[in-house]
């Protein structure tokens, strides 16, 4: 069946005068659709934002502060703790040295006994003040 | 012998760095003379022959402190002891063994 047979009008003399077959609106038009902006100038002012981030800022500073001494007081509490250890750790040390030392003085009067004019023992710097030892003989252990 | 022990078998307790800082403070407290007599000679004089007598005063007072302590309030001391050896020391992690440690052996 063409289009023809089904959409004609009594009288039609040719397919040209054929009533319109189209999509269209429906009577009366669409409804009106709203395209214009619409951003509302309500809610907080420039300054009261600004305010708010500040205070914001000046209490996470503050809070910041607070958090620093008690890390301090912490970093303090443990600095003081190695203060107070320190000397009887130097003091074993320090007999582990002497027992050490003289071990190895003897050891090189041992050495150099035949050497003539060799002042055994410190033969160290001459400024005068007690220097440690330089060479890692001492602490085989450790060196 | 385990690490974290105090003291060794007979008694005597073992100068370990877990065993010097739980009892730190009180080392502070009660052999500051000593201490500071000791490094008032180191700062004299570096060598270490020269400051041997008051070294042996310090070592003195902090095992004989140490040995007291152990024996006035062993089982918070061994605690404590344990909890700074866990954790390597830190006394943040440890407030509640120190609590009971000097509420045993009061600070004084």
């Amino acid at each position: 069946m063409t289009e023809a047979m089904i959409r004609n009008k009594p009288g039609m003399a040719s397919v040209k005068d054929m009533p319109l077959l189209q999509d269209g609106p429906p009577p009366g038009g669409f409804a009106p659709v709203r395209y214009a902006r619409r951003i509302s100038n309500t809610g907080p002012s420039a300054m009261a934002i600004f305010l708010t981030f500040s205070g914001a800022f000046a209490w996470g500073m503050y809070q910041v502060g607070q958090g620093n001494k008690i890390r301090r007081a912490l970093k303090e509490e443990k600095y003081a703790a190695r203060r107070t250890i320190l000397p009887i750790l130097q003091a074993e040390e320090d007999e582990r040295f002497v027992s050490e030392w003289k071990k190895y003085l003897e050891y090189e009067a041992d050495v150099m006994k035949d050497v003539p004019g060799w002042k055994v023992g410190e033969n160290v710097y001459n400024s005068g003040r007690w220097m440690p030892p330089a060479t890692g003989e001492l602490r085989p252990d450790v060196w | 012998m385990e690490a974290n022990a105090a003291v060794d078998g007979t008694g005597n307790p073992i100068p370990t760095s877990a065993v010097l800082t739980a009892s730190a403070k009180h080392i502070g407290i009660r052999c500051m003379q000593e201490n500071m007599a000791f490094l008032k000679c180191k700062k004299n004089d570096p060598n270490p022959e020269k400051c041997l007598e008051k070294g042996r005063e310090v070592t003195r007072c902090v095992l004989g402190l140490l040995k007291d302590l152990h024996q006035r309030c062993p089982k918070e001391m061994d605690a404590y002891v344990g909890c700074m050896y866990y954790y390597t020391n830190e006394f943040d992690l440890c407030r509640k063994e120190q609590e009971a440690f000097e509420k045993a052996c009061p600070l004084k």
